[in-house]
């Protein structure tokens, strides 16, 4: 089974926070084993202006992370967004390791660690069957995802798994999670986006041991 | 004809190699053939009690014999004097005995002073005596489990050269043929030594004295 | 004549040669290199058992069906990255409550992979044997027969047997990799194909050919002070005897063919 917990973001995962006051915003990038850091991780700033004309959905902005001389780094090091653009963080491959997204957007602190609205958490699954997901704090939301294998036994199945992967699957949490079941292939995406919820994890729970 | 015959294994030692094992066993044991009352068994003597006879004591003796040199069938010693042959599946041996007597008491001659008391006065100077001898036997087999064994030597009959009167020839070849029949049985050979050892041998039959061999027959153990 | 002369004919010779095959044991080897492209390490033990006798005038022992009996141990490491294309996941987007969006590209780098094996077979050959008689550094008396040049080892079987096992045991080692859940039947198939059938029957006969090549059993062994008789109290030592020479041959002109060992002795 591959791992599937929002606490640590790996190569497979994105965390994406819509930012929708002006200001700016600092945020940090974590590793995720290291609960106390020797030194202070570096601050990274997303300039959110104005948005300019109203009815205009947002803009996804993209930061890659990755790791250089046991720091990790960001691209872009600064950010300019308007107001309801999306901010989507993810690794730029599997040498970089289990990280956190964390941050003060003007009042509120936020962190990939632990989704409040406005958050999104995606996971690639690459090993077919069930996840059982819940919070791993005290709320009760939930769901399951399953994983399977499509039978490639011809060049035709293999181009049609192929295709599927640019399909994903969308959990919407409003204070539950809706669909309460999704089912995917192997190598699929699912999105996980919070709505309304008081700071939760996506944990499957076999793995949930904090 | 193969060596093996009817059977799987054949061990052969021929007469020259038999006493190449005398020849061993008597040189690493010459006690075997050296007995003598008046000295302590060592590795070189057997100690044997001296003869005990009224008014006389102890008479202390000794007998020696030379390495018996075996001849297997058919003849080829040279010189077996009649009436001893050599039958098919029997050997010979060839010996010397050497006869030692501590006598005691001077011996006078017919002028010297008569005999004036009963104490013997011990002799220092024994007298020998030694006899060339022949002897005719067969081998012995004993088997005590598969693979393990030994062959040993009986004589059925001694003679010796140039004895007389002939009464006392009988007398001493009885007694030589007992002795000497009681060296040979000590000397038993085990099986793996007639065959350097190649094999366990399981003997079924024989030793079949030919050829100038102890032929022995058998299987593998 | 020589002093001793002891035969033993075809049957005997045999048992003879099955407790030779005993006194061997088991031999082992272990080494590492490449079959194919990959890296591999093995180990591999082997034994020998059965054979009937035929002995041929007027040296040689001819084994027919003696067995090689083996057990092998072998590891195949490689980067899967050789032998799977890279592969990497296309961006998805979908709607969602914050308007779409799209994850990026994610490329998947595939890990090393071992994979472990055992097998175990027997191979049966024939080969001719000649004898060697000889003096050894611990002063005996040994004989032995030497096998005359390398027999034929028919090992395809065998490496096909193999192969398909190297094909399971990477088919259990790959399925727990992400993301290869589709394209796994492709790549044990890839797997085998990339070693082959004919790499691994050479592998496979340069691994076991040693056990066979230079092979010998001692058909004979004895100090050259033979001992006759044990020590058998302060009075009466050890009786031992030299053997002066030892020679070996098969002889047939009995009528039966037969292994003669003849020594001369010595006190």
């Amino acid at each position: 089974m591959d791992t599937l917990d929002s606490r640590t973001l790996s190569y497979v995962d994105c965390f994406a926070r819509r930012f929708a006051q002006p200001g700016t915003v600092k945020y940090q990038i974590t590793s995720a084993s290291v609960r106390c850091s020797l030194h202070d991780e570096d601050a990274y700033a997303i300039e959110v202006r104005e948005r300019r004309g109203s009815g205009k959905e947002g803009t996804q902005h993209d930061v890659t992370v990755g790791v250089k001389g046991g720091h990790f780094t960001v691209e872009p090091a600064k950010l300019s967004i308007e107001a309801g653009d999306v901010v989507m963080w993810h690794a730029s491959g599997s040498s970089v390791p289990g990280f956190i997204v964390s941050g003060q957007d003007g009042d509120t602190r936020f962190t990939s660690a632990s989704l409040e609205a406005e958050s999104l958490y995606t996971h690639a699954f690459g090993v077919p069957g069930t996840y059982e997901w819940s919070d791993v704090g005290r709320s009760d939301i939930g769901g399951r995802v399953v994983v399977k294998d499509l039978d490639t036994k011809s060049k035709e199945d293999c181009e049609k798994w192929m295709r599927s992967l640019t399909e994903g699957a969308l959990v919407t949490i409003k204070g539950r999670a809706e669909p309460q079941e999704v089912e995917v292939l192997t190598g699929q995406t699912v999105f996980f986006a919070v709505v309304d919820a008081p700071g939760i994890t996506i944990t499957d729970r076999r793995v949930q041991a904090d | 004809m193969s060596l093996t015959e009817a059977e799987h294994v054949f061990a052969g030692p021929h007469e020259a190699g038999v006493n190449d094992l005398f020849d061993a066993v008597f040189s690493a044991r010459p006690r075997l053939l050296n007995y003598a009352s008046f000295v302590p068994t060592s590795v070189s003597v057997t100690n044997i009690p001296p003869i005990s006879f009224p008014m006389v004591g102890a008479i202390h003796y000794g007998v020696l014999f030379s390495i018996p040199i075996a001849d297997f069938h058919p003849d080829s010693s040279g010189g077996m004097p009649p009436p001893l042959s050599l039958g098919p599946g029997e050997f010979s041996v060839r010996t010397t005995v050497t006869l030692i007597l501590f006598c005691q008491g001077e011996r006078k001659g017919r002028d010297d002073p008569p005999i004036t008391t009963h104490v013997p006065k011990p002799s220092t100077s024994p007298i020998i005596a030694k006899l060339e001898v022949w002897g005719v036997g067969a081998p012995v087999v004993t088997t005590f489990a598969p693979g393990l064994g030994e062959i040993s030597f009986r004589l059925r009959a001694v003679e010796l050269v140039d004895v007389t009167p002939d009464e006392l020839e009988s007398l001493l070849e009885c007694l030589i043929r007992m002795l000497l029949d009681a060296v040979l049985q000590q000397v038993r050979l085990p099986f793996n030594s007639l065959n350097a050892g190649f094999f366990q041998l399981n003997l079924q039959r024989g030793p079949e004295v030919e050829d100038d061999q102890a032929k022995l027959y058998g299987e593998i153990v | 004549m020589s002093d001793i002369t002891a035969a033993v004919d075809e049957v005997a010779a045999s048992t003879l040669l099955a407790n030779a095959q005993s006194l061997l044991g088991t031999q082992s080897v272990s080494d590492s290199g490449s079959l194919g492209p990959f890296n591999a390490s093995w180990g591999a033990s082997a034994f020998f058992s059965g054979g009937s006798i035929d002995l041929v005038p007027p040296d040689i022992v001819r084994i027919t069906d003696c067995d090689l009996n083996y057990s092998l141990n072998l590891t195949v490491s490689f980067d899967l990255s050789s032998i799977i294309p890279d592969f990497c996941l296309p961006r998805v987007c979908i709607p969602t409550p914050f308007g779409r969006l799209c994850t990026p590209r994610i490329c998947i780098d595939w890990p090393s992979v071992s994979i472990p094996i055992s097998f175990s077979d027997v191979v049966r050959f024939t080969a001719d044997f000649r004898f060697n008689v000889f003096l050894n550094s611990s002063s005996q008396w040994q004989v032995d027969a030497v096998i005359v040049g390398i027999p034929f080892l028919q090992l395809t079987p065998a490496a096909t047997a193999i192969l398909a096992a190297i094909g399971l045991a990477a088919a259990a080692i790959l399925a727990p990799i992400p993301f290869i859940g589709p394209l796994l039947a492709g790549a044990v198939l890839l797997i085998t194909a990339t070693i082959g059938v004919a790499a691994l029957t050479g592998w496979l006969g340069a691994l076991l050919t040693p056990f066979v090549s230079g092979l010998s059993f001692t058909v004979y062994k004895q100090p050259q002070l033979f001992p006759v008789l044990p020590a058998a109290g302060p009075f009466d030592p050890a009786v031992n005897i030299n053997l002066d020479n030892v020679a070996v041959a098969v002889d047939g002109s009995g009528g039966e063919d037969e292994l003669v060992l003849t020594v001369d002795i010595s006190a």
